[in-house]
């Protein structure tokens, strides 16, 4: 998967991961209405939809291998809270967060401009 | 009773972060207080049953004492004074009362709905009746624990906002409502209080003629409303223009009004009313009283007390804030009758009070006593009988017996002759431990059943939950260290952390009771597991701690006019994790030809600031179950505010829903033009999480 292609579907998972957080926050009998662990969840999908944001700017190569490792610790925080709550469509999203991980994984081509 | 919310911090655990650690004791759920009049009201009722020749007198200055357990009190030659093959009336369609039968059974006949087909339940309506509040208003918070009822064609909800709607059963459509205007303050409880409606209907009714038919509604501020259950308008004829001022008969101790939240039971054309308080806050509190009055004309029939009369004035609550049941055929009305207040120390009334947490049997027409029986004596451990009992005719060894069957927030199930109050299996008094605190009194003995089992092992806390003690670096093991404890029956003390309270006023079964399949026998029961401690402190130290702070506050209760104020907290560490191992709560069926368990299991999910917990787990629980004659168990009760349910003779789970809010009542179960609906409310309660709702849920099988 092309670096660029994988951090881009990262960051929309992201997204609907957040979307999911808010929606099981503010939507009722999702479960989880009106207590926080929705909202931090969400948090935590901004925090991945960001930092694969940096990745894509990112130049040097230790400022990729360290968001790279927040981001895949993001992932799985996250993902756990998703699992925790019942919140199966934002786990969903995790995964593919988790696959487009995994595609960020092979490095730029080539140096960023 | 009341205790109120001390059993809030149970659950605590998952309850969400509006949980204290530190618990409100368990406050009366249910119904005010009054002392009974001394002079007949209205019609002239006896004052009956009162047991005045039970109240020896005692010295209470002295240094603390042991006293023997009263013998059950009993009266009469019951065996004579019944057929003695009256059995329980079998159930009808409908749900017309809050445990579907005056027996206390949560029973339907029906069998559209089978383990076969439950899994195609799907909702038939749902509604919102927008009586809620979550406390961040002008409002306090709800608690709403209603069983909706079924009857003359229409499905009726009282809310805790003191309304009554009348539903159609298989629309949801709203078809009347009527506002008692009640005041929204809770005067008695932490939160508004509802527990539904009752129902009463004319045996030969006159045609006609208006409130033939009544729905009963009970308010905070001890008003008991007559309703005509067809067009919604109050019934002119009953007490003033539809109302009765219970709160009347509130003449000793009169701190607080006769909170009505529980619905009165209806016998025949008695109407019989219990009330709930507030027993942690004060010694001297209104004495315990159960009042009969016309379902007609509110005219006061009967009046029972619970305390001796010389020693009332000094102490008080020993009330029924609960649901009570009933043997119609025999003309008997059982009371589950509270703790004495205050709660956790007796030094005010070291006295006998031989109805005190006790099944008393009533005369449903005079109002005196049958028979009685003291579960705990001389109870510092606020361990009020906090259910109805459940009537069930079983057969042991070959013998056809009319039982009852007591749950207890003790975790024991007392069984007994409901003609007699005899065992069916022995209970044995045993020894307990006594305590040290100057002037207190201590039983030498109390009751043990020995079938069924305990509910669960009081005789040890349960082990530290190495999970919550490693993530608060040993405070769980600290704690307890530090606690005292040596069995159920340990002594509220000053020393340490307090005496560990397993179980406690949070209660192993709780107000939903036990529900009982006459066909198969078999009992089901939702229990919980929680670990609680008591510290008393001096007077002094315990205004120093709490430099004036109100009651209600941080767990603390001040118990005034005792020379002792008092905590009550959940064994909880730092981050709110329960230091006991789980289980949490349980779901479990009883065969009552023997006693012997069939299933237990986990039951439901705990679930803190929206995380769910593993289901091997479980949830406490609060509520009870519903059973049919389809082979099935409906219940909701859990934190996880989902409504499930499970095949009776298995224990599997074969359906669930997911609601607003805990559904923290018995659901109902009723047939309506031909088919079969389950209704649950999801109330919520603030003992589980902090959660409320509003939302009345209906499933039926697809048309």
């Amino acid at each position: 998967m092309p670096y660029r292609f994988s951090l881009t579907v990262l960051m929309v998972a992201s997204l609907v991961a957040v979307g999911c957080g808010l929606y099981a926050y503010y939507a009722p009998l999702t479960g989880v209405t009106g207590v926080w662990g929705p909202l931090a969840a969400a948090f935590g999908a901004l925090c991945l939809l960001i930092g694969a944001a940096l990745l894509l700017r990112a130049g040097a190569r230790g400022a990729r291998v360290v968001l790279l490792v927040l981001l895949a610790v993001g992932i799985v925080l996250t993902g756990f809270a998703a699992w925790l709550m019942h919140q199966w469509v934002m786990l969903a999203a995790l995964g593919i967060c988790a696959i487009a991980w995994v595609g960020a994984l092979s490095g730029p081509k080539g140096d960023p401009a | 009773m009341n205790k109120l919310l001390r059993t809030s911090a149970v659950l605590a655990l998952l309850a969400g972060p509006g949980l204290a650690q530190g618990t409100a004791p368990d406050p009366q759920d249910g119904a005010p207080q009054q002392d009974a009049p001394a002079v007949a009201p209205q019609t002239g009722p006896a004052d009956t049953g009162a047991p005045a020749e039970a109240a020896p007198e005692t010295d209470t200055n002295a240094e603390p004492q042991s006293a023997a357990p009263a013998e059950p009190e009993q009266t009469a030659e019951p065996q004579a004074r019944f057929p003695s093959d009256a059995r329980v009336p079998a159930s009808g369609p409908d749900w017309p009362s809050f445990h579907g039968q005056v027996s206390g059974a949560k029973y339907s006949p029906l069998d559209q709905i089978t383990p076969d087909n439950v899994g195609g339940l799907e909702l038939a309506w749902r509604a919102e009746t927008g009586d809620v509040s979550d406390g961040s208003g002008d409002l306090p918070a709800t608690v709403w624990s209603a069983t909706p009822i079924y009857a003359n064609g229409l499905l009726y909800i009282g809310t805790p906002f003191y309304r009554v709607i009348a539903y159609d059963p298989a629309t949801g459509d709203e078809v009347w409502s009527f506002d008692t205007q009640s005041t929204l303050e809770a005067l008695t409880q932490p939160a508004l209080k509802n527990r539904g409606v009752a129902y009463w209907e004319a045996s030969e009714p006159v045609e006609g003629e208006a409130c033939q038919k009544i729905v009963y509604l009970g308010t905070m501020d001890a008003q008991l409303f007559a309703i005509d259950a067809d067009s919604g308008e109050p019934c002119a004829d009953f007490a003033d223009g539809g109302v009765l001022d219970v709160n009347q008969w509130n003449t000793i101790n009169d701190r607080w009004p006769l909170s009505l939240l529980q619905p009165p039971t209806i016998v025949g054309d008695h109407v019989i009313i219990g009330w709930a308080g507030n027993d942690w806050d004060w010694a001297e509190a209104p004495p315990g009283s159960v009042f009969s009055v016309n379902a007609q004309s509110g005219e006061l029939e009967w009046t029972f007390d619970t305390i001796p009369e010389d020693i009332r004035e000094r102490t008080g609550t020993a009330n029924v804030w609960t649901a009570m049941s009933a043997d119609e055929e025999r003309g008997i009305v059982y009371l589950p009758v509270a703790s004495p207040s205050p709660n956790y120390w007796g030094g005010n009334r070291t006295e006998d009070i031989p109805y005190a947490t006790s099944t008393t049997a009533l005369d449903v027409d005079t109002g005196e006593v049958i028979w009685s029986r003291q579960w705990v004596h001389h109870d510092i451990w606020d361990y009020d009988i906090n259910a109805a009992p459940t009537l069930m005719d079983i057969t042991v060894d070959g013998e056809d017996i009319p039982a009852l069957m007591q749950p207890t927030k003790m975790g024991f199930l007392f069984v007994v002759n409901r003609e007699t109050g005899e065992d069916i299996w022995p209970i044995e008094e045993r020894p307990v431990p006594a305590g040290d605190i100057p002037g207190e009194r201590y039983a030498e003995t109390q009751p043990f059943p020995t079938v069924p089992a305990p509910l669960l092992d009081q005789s040890a806390l349960p082990d530290v939950w190495k999970l919550a003690d490693i993530a608060s670096f040993g405070e769980c093991s600290a704690l307890w260290e530090d606690m005292i404890y040596d069995g159920m029956y340990t002594a509220p003390t000053t020393e340490g952390a307090g005496a560990g309270a397993y179980p406690n006023s949070a209660g192993v079964v709780q107000w939903g009771g036990v529900g009982f399949d006459p066909e198969n026998q078999i009992a089901v029961v939702n229990l919980s597991h929680v670990v609680q401690h008591i510290k008393l402190y001096e007077r002094d130290r315990y205004d120093a701690i709490q430099g004036g702070a109100g009651p209600g506050e941080s767990g603390f209760h001040p118990q005034t006019g005792a020379p002792y104020g008092m905590s009550l907290e959940s064994a909880m560490n730092r981050w709110g994790m329960p230091c006991w191992e789980p289980p949490f709560g349980e779901l479990m069926a009883i065969d009552m030809t023997t006693g012997e368990t069939v299933w237990r299991k986990p039951f439901g999910m705990s679930q803190r600031y929206g995380f769910y917990m593993p289901e091997s787990w479980g949830s406490p629980t609060i509520g009870g179950p519903a059973i049919t004659a389809g082979g099935l168990v409906f219940i909701g009760a859990t934190m996880d505010g989902m409504v499930r349910a499970y095949d009776l003779q298995t224990g599997e789970e074969l359906w669930s829903d997911l609601t607003e809010a805990p559904s923290v009542s018995n659901p109902a179960v009723y047939e309506h033009e031909g088919a079969q609906y389950v209704a649950f409310v999801s109330g919520g309660n603030s003992i589980l999480k902090p959660s409320v709702g509003d939302m009345v849920s209906v499933y039926r099988l697809p048309e």
